[in-house]
């Protein structure tokens, strides 16, 4: 069972060595990191932990990086494909949990939810992950208790369907649209998540919905 | 015999219009705007000089769309065409980022450190 990690950085030098040594810690050896065209330490730390580094020569936003993260874990030919975010949120305990139902058979694409564990969440964050879900469902008629979550597992056969576009935030839904139009089955973990007084200042901020929206629904008129 | 007083106003519109055609015509010599463009943009401006000249078009087109003011008809189109040509120039900015992150992708790709 190959398994590939792809965590998108984009300026998280406070956390990226956190992150990979915990990883590692855990066995996890291949590690896929973009780095989205940071302007801190963030490649120079990545490159330093050993893992294989590809770099953004711009910004490109998550869903740019996560795209890239998913093309270069592709040409190495993975049984399964995990993301995980930079800034220390996501425990690798989890990754365990989050791969079994795919290892299983049972879905082609997992989320890790923090919302059917939500403690520690702060409110903000609980309202606006659920106006979040409500849009995704919406629009793409796909309902997931945390449509926003960045712990996911594919696949290698939902890696290669799934077809992203977005550059920025949007991807989350962009990712359970792509699922649904694959008839991929999609299936959701709880994860704990740790809130750090880092990860929250460098988590969305509420009114960064607002340009998600405009932009998912601009796609939706666009197609 | 019908007597057109001419405005300064309708001197500087149509003195604009016709700058405006101008570049139309300079920018499809240089290849710069396609055909259809081209048509678009000179239908614009030549509308433009036409209600300038003859405010009875406009007075026209309002009795058939019963809209009370023949310059109400204007602004009205004026709109429509401002929000046609942001929506266009949105699906533009749109595709040509996406065009930047498959280079952004393709390099980053190419070069693994």
């Amino acid at each position: 069972m190959k398994l590939s990690i792809i965590i998108p950085a984009y300026n998280e030098e406070a956390t990226i060595s956190h992150v990979l040594r915990g990883l590692k810690s855990k066995g996890y050896k291949n590690i896929v990191v973009v780095d989205d065209g940071s302007i801190d330490k963030t490649p120079h730390i990545a490159k330093k932990e050993g893992v294989k580094l590809h770099s953004h020569i711009i910004n490109r936003g998550l869903g740019g990086a996560l795209g890239t993260g998913i093309e270069a874990a592709l040409l190495e030919n993975p049984d399964i494909i995990v993301t995980l975010d930079a800034d220390g949120q996501h425990d690798p305990k989890d990754i365990k949990k989050l791969i079994k139902p795919i290892i299983r058979g049972e879905a082609d694409v997992v989320i890790g939810s923090r919302m059917l564990n939500p403690r520690g969440m702060p409110f903000s964050k609980r309202v606006a992950n659920k106006i979040g879900n409500f849009i995704t469902w919406l629009l793409f008629g796909v309902y997931i208790s945390d449509s926003q979550s960045g712990l996911r597992a594919f696949s290698k056969n939902a890696a290669q369907k799934i077809n992203i576009k977005t550059n920025g935030m949007e991807v989350s839904s962009e990712i359970l649209k792509e699922a649904k139009r694959n008839n991929l089955k999609i299936k959701e973990v709880p994860i704990k998540t740790i809130y750090t007084k880092y990860s929250i200042k460098k988590g969305q901020k509420w009114w960064h919905g607002f340009k998600v929206l405009g932009k998912l629904v601009l796609r939706k008129l666009m197609r | 015999m019908v007597v057109i007083t001419i405005t300064p106003l309708q001197i500087v519109v149509v003195l604009f219009a016709l700058f405006a055609l101008s570049r139309v015509i300079f920018r499809l010599k240089e290849s710069n705007i396609t055909k259809k463009e081209a048509f678009f943009w000179s239908l614009v401006w030549i509308a433009l000089i036409i209600v300038v000249f003859l405010p009875g078009v406009a007075g026209f087109i309002a009795g058939i769309l019963g809209i009370g003011r023949a310059i109400d008809v204007v602004v009205y189109a004026a709109i429509i065409v401002l929000f046609y040509l942001i929506f266009r120039i949105y699906v533009r900015l749109e595709k040509i980022d996406h065009e930047i992150t498959t280079i952004v992708r393709k390099i980053a790709i190419r070069k693994r450190k």
